[in-house]
């Protein structure tokens, strides 16, 4: 019996999902009322910015992964994986006298890319793996009072998710091993809010609340490449995947020490747990395919990210930050299709505002997972795995 | 320059993360006590790598050794694994193309019942002619497993002479399997010898006296005999595996006791018992494969098996007495196995008892390894080959790394990476 073996976890899953400024600061920025990200961050914050706002960028993320199997094992295997290079785009006009603000945008809060070789000794669960989630926004904010700020935003998203592992049936005739593989999308929507609180100009606070993404189900084709007495009994068909994507909440404080300094602090926790299942449905189902319903193991997961920003010249800002980005694989769960591991990360990043209108943003970052013995248990697959990251980040801000 | 030296610091930093790709550390590989220097394989069918075997009138294995056959043997990939930590040549005595001959899978097609399950059909591919005439040079080889030898023939040349494989192999000055491996003065063994000579008797039913079980006393007494040649260096060490229960393998297990007709309708199954009795069969019942493509067909009493007039032979059946009773003498040549180990190892490990059979036990139970799943089913299972008794490459595979793992057991410091079986087939598909 074969069902695809899609374990859509969330090692490097989820994105921070800001601007190029937030990347230079580890992510964190909900707290923040500096530029349009805000849009995503926490809506609440809109009414607070200076200026209305385009927030256009990119960050160019490369990671790579590996694994070794128990002791004795002795050979390492390496992920080729793609450059992912989400985009966004956030544009907030708030009202001349700062008591409302209207926002839209589009960013990619969910990506991930994995590629291991074609043959490995986790081949039968994953040789590629991919999952991309484009949202596009509409935001509105209300300032309550003098310090008080709340928001929501609402949001379609298109999840897109493709994956291959090899079947179990024999090789071809010039000795690839015998492979499927999927391509589903779907849409859903989702929403956000937020509150924000800036008791003064020195500190501010926030809270946001993500609903996620509960798709409808995910439909496209699976295809088969096996020997050609088994193709027959694997015919391409119509394939659904039910998956859904997780909620968080975000609790977030910032502080200006002195009026050139500035700390951000993020502390997000995601209801992964909510995802505890990947329903698959064949359309055409037969004795080998069958529909199934996987345990995917998650648990919810926290994340830390703190960051700092200093102005030591008008035209420049220095970024710098740290994060800890919690894993929902639990043990017993842990697949090459999206290795999960606990993450460490740190970012660096500037800015240069040659006029008053205009905001260049550059941040980099790497992470790591460290060294996590996982296992699959189901399928008794088990190794230590450890992911490195790096990004670039590109953005510019017009500012009116 | 101050912030161009920010810039450019931040770009350099940039590329050296880029460089950094994990690395994970594998742990330092060693053969601890073990001398490779004259590795060798000593044993029967399994040792020797037959699969696909077919069957004789006898209903006795023939063939099943061949060139490709030969590669997946479970001693040539463990010296595989030996072979990434000091160069090691162990070699096979080959068997040209299709050697001894063997059956293959020549398709696939929709099962009339269940579910439709796809069911492979088979077709023999003959032997090479000449497959079994002696080898010029008989030297240097390693893999000394003869197929279709006893325990109890060991010292017999007789037994060495009959064996079409052992002519081939040994040469033309034969003498017995003992005596031969006198001449080999191995450093370490990988020996598994004894499976037939309980399971060809089981195999013709119980039925065949001259296959007849060999009792447990000589059964010790000869591999006695058999491991004094294998240790004669006092610092020689023996794996040695022990005798799985293969009343479970498919050859034993896989018919029935209802059989479905074209209609799916299902029969009952006749048979004579060992009292010469008619029986109904039922699940304790042991009906072997080659009854498969015998019941149903037309005799003068009606369909064999489905007919209480035309009930299925002795031979193609093991009622519950005759299970248990070789299931019992599969306990006493294990009993024996521990017993002569344990002779050898009175101050040190020198034998080490490679536990097949509960090894053989978690395949029937269900195995998940290394993402790929295996248990004891016929043709799906991907642990048995198409005669339902040997292994695929696959099941080697197996066998090869629970020979690895009681190795490093066994003694301090082996260390020897074990095979990812997902890279071994189980069974072939056009």
């Amino acid at each position: 019996m074969f069902t695809a073996t899609v374990f859509v976890q969330a090692g490097g899953i989820q994105l921070p999902g800001g601007g190029v400024r937030q990347a230079g600061m580890g992510g964190a920025g909900a707290a923040f009322a500096r530029d349009a990200a805000t849009l995503w961050l926490n809506p609440g914050a809109m009414p607070f910015l200076r200026r209305s706002q385009l927030s256009l960028g990119g960050i160019g993320m490369q990671s790579h992964s590996a694994w070794i199997g128990l002791p004795p094992a002795v050979d390492v295997y390496r992920t080729q994986n793609a450059t992912r290079s989400p985009l966004h785009a956030f544009g907030v006009w708030r009202s001349p006298g700062r008591r409302w603000a209207l926002g839209a945008g589009i960013n990619q809060p969910f990506s991930q890319s994995v590629q291991w070789p074609e043959v490995w000794p986790g081949m039968f669960i994953s040789q590629s793996a991919a999952l991309r989630s484009h949202s596009l926004h509409l935001a509105a904010g209300l300032r309550i009072g003098q310090h008080i700020g709340i928001g929501a935003a609402l949001m379609r998203a298109t999840t897109a998710i493709s994956y291959q592992n090899a079947l179990d049936i024999g090789t071809l005739d010039n000795g690839v091993p015998s492979s499927m593989f999927l391509q589903v999308r779907g849409s859903a929507w989702g929403a956000r809010a937020g509150i924000f609180y800036q008791p003064n100009e020195r500190l501010s606070t926030g809270l946001s609340w993500n609903s996620g993404l509960a798709h409808a189900p995910l439909r496209g084709n699976a295809e088969f490449n096996v020997p050609l007495s088994w193709q027959p009994f694997f015919a391409p068909t119509v394939i659904e995947i039910h998956q859904a994507l997780p909620a968080s909440l975000t609790f977030a404080l910032a502080y200006a020490p002195q009026p050139s300094l500035r700390l951000a602090l993020d502390l997000r926790y995601t209801y992964w747990a909510g995802s505890d299942s990947i329903v698959v449905d064949y359309l055409t189902e037969t004795h080998l395919l069958q529909d199934a319903e996987k345990e995917t193991g998650f648990r919810n997961a926290p994340s830390l990210r703190v960051g700092a920003e200093w102005q030591p010249i008008p035209a420049w800002m220095l970024r710098a930050g740290l994060y800890f980005e919690g894993t929902p694989v639990s043990d017993g769960f842990v697949s090459p299709a999206f290795p999960g591991a606990n993450g460490l990360g740190a970012t660096a990043g500037l800015s240069f505002s040659p006029v008053e209108t205009l905001n260049l943003h550059l941040s980099f970052g790497a992470e790591t997972t460290g060294e996590r013995l996982g296992a699959l248990l189901e399928r008794g697959f088990a190794g230590t795995y450890q992911t490195h990251t790096f990004a670039l980040g590109l953005g510019i801000d017009l500012n009116f | 320059m101050k912030h161009f030296y920010t810039w450019f610091s931040g770009l350099v930093l940039a590329s050296l993360f880029y460089a950094c790709v994990p690395e994970l550390e594998p742990p330092q590989m060693s053969l601890g006590p073990m001398r490779t220097q004259r590795m060798l394989a000593v044993g029967s069918s399994g040792v020797a790598g037959v699969a696909n075997g077919l069957l004789n009138a006898d209903q006795l294995p023939v063939g099943g050794l061949y060139a490709e056959a030969q590669q997946y043997a479970f001693p040539m990939l463990f010296a595989r694994q030996v072979g990434r930590i000091i160069p090691l040549e162990f070699r096979s005595p080959a068997l040209p193309d299709s050697g001894s001959g063997y059956q293959y899978i020549a398709g696939l097609r929709p099962a009339a019942c269940e579910n439709r399950t796809p069911l492979p059909f088979l077709r023999n591919r003959a032997a090479k002619p000449g497959w079994d005439e002696p080898l010029s040079n008989v030297s240097g080889y390693h893999n000394l497993g003869i197929p279709g030898l006893r325990l109890r023939d060991v010292e017999r040349i007789a037994a060495s002479q009959q064996n079409h494989y052992f002519r081939r192999f040994a040469g033309s000055n034969l003498t017995s399997y003992t005596s031969w491996m006198r001449q080999q003065a191995p450093t370490l063994s990988l020996v598994w010898l004894g499976l037939e000579d309980a399971m060809y008797y089981a195999m013709t039913g119980c039925y065949n006296q001259e296959e007849f079980m060999t009792d447990a006393s000589r059964y010790e007494a000869h591999l006695e005999a058999l491991l004094a040649e294998l240790l004669q260096d006092p610092e020689a060490l023996v794996l040695i595996g022990n005798i799985p229960d293969f009343t479970r393998f498919p050859f034993f297990s896989t018919v029935k006791p209802m059989y479905s007709d074209a209609d799916c309708q299902k029969h009952p199954i006749y048979y004579l018992n060992a009292a010469g009795d008619v029986a109904v069969a039922d699940e304790y019942t042991h009906i072997l494969l080659p009854a498969r493509t015998q019941i149903g067909t037309a005799t003068p009493y009606g369909p064999l098996g489905l007919s209480h007039d035309a009930p299925l032979p002795g031979k193609l059946v093991i009622d519950p007495y005759e299970i248990d009773w070789v299931s019992s003498r599969i306990e006493q040549y294990n009993a024996a196995i521990l017993a002569v180990a344990a002779r050898y190892n009175q101050t040190r490990t020198r034998v080490a008892v490679v536990d097949l059979a509960e090894a053989f036990e978690q395949i029937q139970q269900g195995h998940a390894e290394g993402g790929i799943y295996m248990d004891g089913a016929y043709l799906s299972g991907g642990f048995f080959s198409l005669d339902g008794i040997t292994c695929t490459p696959r099941g080697n595979a197996y066998i090869a790394n629970t020979f690895l793992r009681t190795a490093q057991e066994s003694w301090q410091g082996v260390q020897i990476p074990l095979i990812d079986l997902g890279f071994y087939p189980g069974l072939q598909y056009p």
